[in-house]
This record gives structure tokens, C-alpha cells and sequence, in this order.
């Protein structure tokens, strides 16, 4: 498989070293117009690139320097006398082609776009690797560099120990700036290190526009989040992977334009590439709008590989069928295409993003197409956090979820209130439901509850106000993962490193949230606290919401993807074309039923409105899992409950990831993943039209 | 057959890890307590730029908590793709244990330590208890 954008890049390098070379000789050249040697070099080099740049379809280039031989011919064979203007003219040529080399080194296409001015040669002494103000630094350097600021932040925490002893103020004093300068040395070079996704994602275009050529198939390509940045051994990593996504994608995932007409679709299938940073992780999305994964072919394509039994495969769910593209080996399309490979399949970009501690799924609707997801947890992300204490230890807290800061006075009118033995807040006439930080991170209950300081947060599309010790600063915080003993804690989400070398813990503002009971038990009263984690529990269990699903059947959802419980009039709930929505919080949130979502075994289906005409209030479930929120209409609402995950039994309908006992009685768990997908996951709340 | 362990003392017992697993030993540092992570975490600390977690095995041995202010070093291992510290009293020297001294554990040791101990070497003068690595620093 050529790397075309490595023989691009030799390309690049050996084009400026040749356009130096005609510089360098056309200097020659007007000292000594004759220089035979001079001419042949200058021909040579017009006549490398225009070989070169053939090879690739740049065919301005190729014009450009056809044009320079020329000019040499003609100088050669006396037909033409070297002067200023010959000279000019093979200057301007020159210059012209720098112009497109730039346009190729940034967008891997020479561009429509005029060249740029003609410079004079001499103005041009930079070396080939300058563009555009940037410089270009062998990855090397930088380890080397990140590898020596970190003995250096070392040696400085040394340092500092025994410079608060000294009493010499000059030491001190020069110990404090030494330290300053190399926190933000450590700063600076974490950031040189991060690149955009668009470097990435800038051949992609090129690479549909090619694939589309040789299949015959029209794709438009729609890139969004292109200025997210990672580490580039990150996106090093993830570069083959993306690229071997994308090339399935348009290999065997968007039909040709005659089965698309056919099956009612525009012509032109559209992928789009989708990134985004939540929580620590980068997330990134390839959807396309294909036919979508065939979950029966997979099923038998796996039970023939021996990757399964035909027996287990009948009892495998969609998310699990979709899963097995993922194994090695795995192939169903009919015809192997040159362009997506034997073998070299899914399972191999699979393992180089796990290699980086990433993950990757795939999720499809059969028809409509499918959406692959990629999640990186960010090791070097920088994002702007606001520092606080409690309990004299610093926390940090992701800028993005903070809305805004209150400080309460002793003796003054705003204080903490109390609903039975929920605290609140009056703010702006709303009640703010309040932690106390020390208490969610196992402190006793607050002493201190009158000369606070308050720190709004959003969780989902609720707020509550979070009471700290004290208010630091904000700061860019360098985002590290915890470990594997730690990362299962729902109230953080990684650690940083602050200006003094000690480590801080990153507050995850929804698990907290959740921790800390924002969402509201049976009665709507915030639930206690929950009792002290017990120490190795013998099996592993998990909460779950309990309700009532149609044919009064038991159904449950993992607590942790609830954020509330609400209650509506059935005239709150509002039609917007196809989709039912409901206005929440001044947002409108997509709303799916219960009813209509679970095919009911009943022979005659009862209407979803017909279910609901009569009752006063209806029960709604706000479910949130991976950034998006959608509202569950359930019958009734049953209890908490927290039990073992141990025989779940694959599920025989859509949305149903499985059965199991819950106290006893046969539950069907609610697939979230399933859910979210009924609800358009592309989107936040529905908007009309694609975006 | 010897084989060299890294020795290290937990509330005046003699412990030993395989030498090779042995990152690093550091002294004096600072660790950020983590509040819900349970009575085997120390805390996390910053190694050059790298959060590290840090486990106090007394937790798991069922020895009494880490008296406060108590001198500690820390033994820094490496785990797979993660570097995990272990929080100790003091550092022994690294000992060339004979096989030939190996005992497995008393039958009459009952408890978490059956779990995590393979067993003791018998040195000169007293006995050293061979740490089961793997199960002493696995998540929970």
C-alpha cells in the first residue's frame, strides 16, 4: 500500500532542494551567461520536477516547469541570450512553483488559487522546512526535549524542598523563579507537541475524491471538530486506523449511486467525520449514510469463520453482531476490493487504537448506515480548569462545565437552605441544589455552612451549586489519566500536574453530580448519602432504575446513565415531523416511548396515545450516556435497586441488551446504546435537517 | 539458583519483589491523597510529568493503617503499560535468595497474606516473605 503522503513529502523536499539548485546557478549564470554546466543543472532540475510532479497530477507544476525547459533549450541552443529579463522570467517561474509547493505541503493539492508574489531569490533563504511562520522539528528532538523538562521539573521540586528552608532571600527568591520558568517550560512543551486533527484529516478529501474515482461512487465528505488537537504520536497512531475507516466506508459502506436511487437515497452518499472532546477523551465519529451494517451476514459469515457456534450466534444482540466485525480475519464483502485489502481489516485498526488506550465501536442502523466511534483518552489535552480547596487539598474543575461562582458571607441575607435534608440555594429565584465537596469526597456532613464559596456547575441540562473551601484561579491544566486502580471512581476524571509539581485531582463534574444524588429518588426527595464504598464487594453489582415497560413487563436501566426523573402533563409533550420532544429546561429534548420503541408481543398494538389518554401526569426517565440526553416515556416508575450482574441472557427484542433476575423477577435491561440510536445520536437534541 | 529480590521492611517484616520488576526507588515525595479510592491507595504522585498511583499494602496484608508522618519510601514498579508505586517504611538491600530456602506458608496462616504471599525465603537471621506481585498490585 503507498504512503502517498510520505512520497509527497520527498517530493516537497526534493523540489525546494532543486529550485535552490536553479536559484543558486542562475547566479552563476549572470556572472558567466554561458556557464554550460549552469544551463545543464538548471535544465535538470526543471526537468526532475516536472517528472515528479507528473507522477503525482500536479499538473500546474508540470506546466510551470515545461515552461522552464523550455527556456533552457532555447539558452542552450543559442536560440535565446541569457539577460535580465531571461533571468526574471526563470526567477518568477521558480517562485510560482514555491507557491503551489506550499499549497501542496498544506492541503496535499497544488490549489486554484494564483500563485504567490514573485519574490526575489535572495528574499527566499529559508530553509525548505519553513511555512507559513511554522517550523517543522524531527519528533526526536521534541522526545529529547520533553524527556530533559522533565528531569528539570525533578530537580526542581528538589530544589524547592530545601530553598522554603533557606534563609538566604536571594536563593529563595531565585529558587521561586526557577520554578515558575520551568512549570511553564513543562507547559510549553506538552503544547508543541499537540496538533490539530485537521493534519490528519486534510488527505482525507484526496482520498475520497480518489476512492469515488475508482469505484465509481459519489461520496461528499464533511469534516467537523478539524481543530481539536492531540499529541502527534496520538495522531500518529490513529492515522492508518482513520484511514482504513474511511476507505471502508466508501468501499463498503455507501452503495453505488444505482442502489441508492433504488433504494429512495440521494446519489451522493455523504460521510462525515465528527470530533470532539468530552470529559478527558477525544471522541471521534465516522458516520456515513451506506446501508449500514447487515447483522445476518455478519451472524453468518461468523458462524462459517468458527468465530462462533451457529447456536450462539442466534442468541447474539445487535451491539454484539456489529462487534464481531471487529475480529480477525473478518471479511463478509463479497468481492475484496484492491482498495480496502485482504485481511488488513478492522481487527488491525482495532488493535492500534487500543494500542494508544483507545477504544473503537461500531453502531448501524441496516439501511441507513452505520457510525464508527473512536475514543481517545486524552494523556495530553490542555483545557482551562478552575482550581479549588477542600479539605486543604487543590481540585481542578473543567472550565466548560462551570457556569458561574457564588460567594456567601456569614451574617449576610443569601444563604444554604434546607428541604427537608436537602441543601439549596436560591439563585435567581431558581433552587440550586447543593453539594458540599467535602461530603461527596467522604468527609462527614458540612460544619461550616454560612461563609461559603458556591461554584455553579452543569451536569446534563441540570445545574447545581458545588461548596468548596476556597476559590483558587483558573488555570491550563495539562489533563493526565489516572491509573487503573483509580479510574473507576465516577467523581474524577484524571489528574494534572500543578505550578508547584504536585499532582491535583480533575473533578468529573456528572459523576459527581450523580455521586452526590442529583438525581432524585422515588419520593423527590434527594436520596441520603449513599453508605461508605464497601471493600471488595464478592460480586460485582450495579444500580439500576426499575419501571414498567409495556405489557406491565419489568425493565431496568443502569442508574448511572439517569440524570433525572420528571413529570409532565401529556400536553407538554410536542410533535416535530416524525419525532416526539418536549420542552426541558428551555431545551427541547428528544422523547422516546416506551411503548413504541419495544415491539410488543400483543397481536393488537395498543396506540402509544391511547396508553397515556387519561392519566395526569407522565413519567419521564432523562437518560444521558455519552454527551447526549434523551427523555424515556415509561408507565411507572418501581424503585433503585442494586443487585449482582450475573446471567444476563441475550435479549430477543430491539433496545433489549438482555434478561435477567432482578429481585427475583425476570427484567429485560434496556440497551442505552440501542436507545440513543433511535434518537439520532449525531445530534444533541434534534434539530431539522442534517447538520 | 539464586535469584536477586529487592528487599523492603512494612511494620518491621521483610518483604521481597524480583529486582527486575524494580523500576525505581524514590525518597521524600509528595503525595495528593484520593478521596473514595480505598484504604490501598496511598495517594497519586508526579513522576516527571506522569501521574502515578501509589499502594500501601498494608491494607491488603491486614496490617495496622500507616501511622501519620512515618517515614516512607517508595517503590516504584513496573506493571504492564502502567508504572505503579508501592509506599513503604524502608528500603532493604537487594538479597540473593537460594530456592533451596524457600517455604511455603504455614498452613495455620489464615487471611488476606495467604493471598497475596508465595511464601518465605530463610535468611541468616530472619525470614524474608515473598510478595506474590501480581495479586498484590491488581485493581480491585
Amino acid at each position: 500500500m503507498t504512503n502517498d503522503a510520505d512520497f509527497i513529502k520527498d517530493f516537497l523536499i526534493e523540489s525546494h532542494e532543486n529550485l535552490d539548485k536553479i536559484d543558486g546557478h542562475l547566479l552563476v549564470l549572470e556572472k558567466n551567461p554561458t556557464s554550460p554546466e549552469s544551463l545543464a543543472e538548471i535544465f535538470r532540475a526543471f526537468h526532475t520536477i516536472k517528472g515528479t510532479s507528473r507522477f503525482f497530477s500536479f499538473k500546474r507544476i508540470e506546466a510551470l516547469t515545461h515552461a522552464g525547459e523550455d527556456i533552457l533549450s532555447r539558452l542552450r541552443d543559442g536560440r535565446l541570450a541569457f539577460g535580465r529579463t531571461v533571468a526574471g522570467a526563470l526567477l518568477g517561474l521558480a517562485d510560482e512553483v514555491r507557491g503551489l509547493l506550499k499549497s501542496v505541503e498544506a492541503t496535499g493539492q497544488e490549489g486554484t488559487k494564483p500563485a504567490g508574489p514573485a519574490n526575489g531569490p535572495m528574499q527566499n533563504l529559508e530553509s525548505t522546512a519553513v511555512v507559513d511562520g511554522t517550523l517543522r522539528v524531527g519528533v526526536e528532538i521534541l522526545d529529547r526535549l520533553m524527556a530533559e523538562v522533565g528531569e528539570l521539573v525533578l530537580a526542581r521540586n528538589q530544589l524547592m524542598q530545601r530553598a522554603a528552608d533557606q534563609r538566604d532571600g536571594v536563593i529563595t527568591a531565585a529558587a521561586q523563579k526557577l520554578n515558575f520558568i520551568i512549570s511553564d517550560l513543562q507547559t510549553q512543551v506538552v503544547k508543541v507537541r499537540l496538533q490539530p486533527m485537521s493534519s490528519l484529516w486534510n488527505r482525507f478529501p484526496r482520498l475520497v475524491r480518489d476512492l469515488c474515482l475508482t469505484l465509481n461512487k459519489e461520496v461528499k465528505l464533511l469534516m467537523e471538530g478539524a481543530d481539536i488537537e492531540l499529541d502527534k504520536s496520538l495522531l500518529e497512531a490513529i492515522k492508518d486506523p482513520l484511514m482504513h475507516l474511511v476507505r471502508n466506508a466508501v468501499d463498503h459502506g455507501i452503495e453505488k449511486p444505482e442502489a441508492r436511487r433504488a433504494a429512495g437515497k440521494p446519489l451522493i452518499g455523504e460521510l462525515k467525520l465528527r470530533a470532539f472532546h468530552e470529559g478527558g477523551i477525544v471522541h471521534i465519529e465516522l458516520s456515513d449514510d451506506g446501508a449500514g451494517l447487515h447483522t445476518e451476514a455478519i451472524r453468518a459469515a461468523a458462524v462459517s469463520r468458527g468465530v462462533v457456534t451457529a447456536e450462539d450466534a442466534g442468541r447474539l444482540g445487535e451491539a454484539e453482531t456489529w462487534a464481531l466485525i471487529f475480529t480477525p480475519g473478518f471479511s463478509t464483502a463479497s468481492e475484496v476490493t484492491s482498495v480496502s485489502g485482504r485481511g488488513v481489516g478492522l481487527d488491525v485498526v482495532k488493535t492500534n487504537i487500543e494500542k494508544i488506550g483507545g477504544s473503537v465501536d461500531v453502531h448501524s442502523v441496516p439501511g441507513k448506515g452505520a457510525v464508527f466511534r473512536v475514543k481517545i483518552p486524552l494523556t495530553l489535552a490542555i483545557v482551562p480548569a478552575l482550581l479549588v480547596v477542600c479539605q486543604g487539598q487543590r481540585y481542578a474543575i473543567p472550565q466548560m462545565d462551570l457556569l458561574e461562582m457564588v460567594r456567601l458571607r456569614p451574617g449576610g441575607a443569601a444563604r444554604i437552605e434546607w428541604v427537608q435534608d436537602a441543601p439549596v440555594y436560591r439563585l435567581r429565584g431558581r433552587l440550586l441544589p447543593i453539594v458540599f465537596l467535602g461530603q461527596a469526597l467522604g468527609a462527614g456532613a458540612p460544619v461550616e455552612t454560612s461563609d461559603v464559596c458556591i461554584v455553579v456547575l452543569r451536569a446534563g441540562r441540570a445545574s447545581f451549586g458545588l461548596v468548596v473551601d476556597r476559590v483558587l484561579d483558573t488555570e491550563e491544566i495539562v489533563v493526565k489519566p489516572l491509573g487503573r486502580h483509580l479510574k473507576s471512581i465516577p467523581v474524577f476524571e484524571g489528574a494534572t500536574i500543578l505550578g508547584d509539581g504536585r499532582a491535583a485531582l480533575i473533578l468529573n463534574v456528572p459523576g459527581l453530580a450523580q455521586t452526590a444524588h442529583v438525581v432524585r429518588d422515588l419520593h423527590g426527595n434527594v436520596a441520603p448519602p449513599e453508605p461508605e464504598k464497601k471493600p471488595e464487594p464478592k460480586a460485582p453489582t450495579q444500580t439500576f432504575l426499575l419501571f414498567a415497560g409495556p405489557d406491565n413487563g419489568r425493565m431496568a436501566i443502569p442508574l448511572s446513565d439517569v440524570v433525572r426523573l420528571e413529570e409532565f402533563p401529556p400536553e407538554a409533550f410536542e410533535r416535530v415531523g416524525s419525532e416526539e420532544v418536549v420542552n426541558y429546561h428551555g431545551e427541547f429534548l428528544r422523547v422516546l416511548r416506551m411503548a413504541s420503541l419495544v415491539v410488543e408481543r400483543r397481536r393488537a398494538p395498543r396506540s402509544a396515545a391511547g396508553l397515556f389518554r387519561g392519566r395526569r401526569r407522565t413519567h419521564m426517565v432523562v437518560c444521558r450516556h455519552h454527551g447526549r440526553a434523551i427523555g424515556l416515556v415509561v408507565d411507572k416508575i418501581m424503585d433503585i435497586v442494586e443487585e449482582p450482574v450475573a446471567g444476563l441472557q441475550a435479549g430477543s427484542r430491539e433496545c433489549v441488551k438482555g434478561t435477567t433476575l432482578v429481585r427475583g423477577r425476570v427484567t429485560e435491561l434496556l440497551d442505552i446504546d440501542a436507545l440513543m440510536a433511535r434518537a439520532r445520536p449525531s445530534e444533541h437534541f434534534p434539530e431539522e435537517g442534517a447538520a | 539458583m539464586s535469584a536477586p529480590l529487592c528487599s523492603f521492611y512494612l511494620d518491621e517484616s521483610l518483604y521481597g519483589i524480583p529486582v527486575g520488576l524494580v523500576q525505581e526507588v524514590l525518597r521524600g515525595q509528595v503525595l495528593t491523597p484520593v478521596p473514595l479510592a480505598g484504604r490501598g491507595v496511598q495517594g497519586i504522585l508526579n513522576l516527571r510529568g506522569r501521574i502515578i498511583t501509589v499502594l500501601d499494602l498494608r491494607a491488603r496484608l491486614e496490617l495496622p493503617a500507616r501511622p501519620p508522618d512515618a517515614p516512607s519510601m517508595h517503590i516504584l514498579l513496573d506493571h504492564g503499560q502502567e508504572t505503579v508505586g508501592l509506599i513503604v517504611d524502608r528500603i532493604g538491600d537487594v538479597i540473593e535468595v537460594e530456592e533451596a530456602e524457600f517455604e511455603p506458608l504455614p498452613k495455620t496462616l489464615e487471611g488476606a497474606p495467604r493471598e497475596l504471599l508465595r511464601g518465605a525465603y530463610k535468611l541468616s537471621d530472619r525470614l524474608l516473605l515473598a510478595l506474590d506481585v501480581e495479586k498484590s498490585i491488581a485493581a480491585a
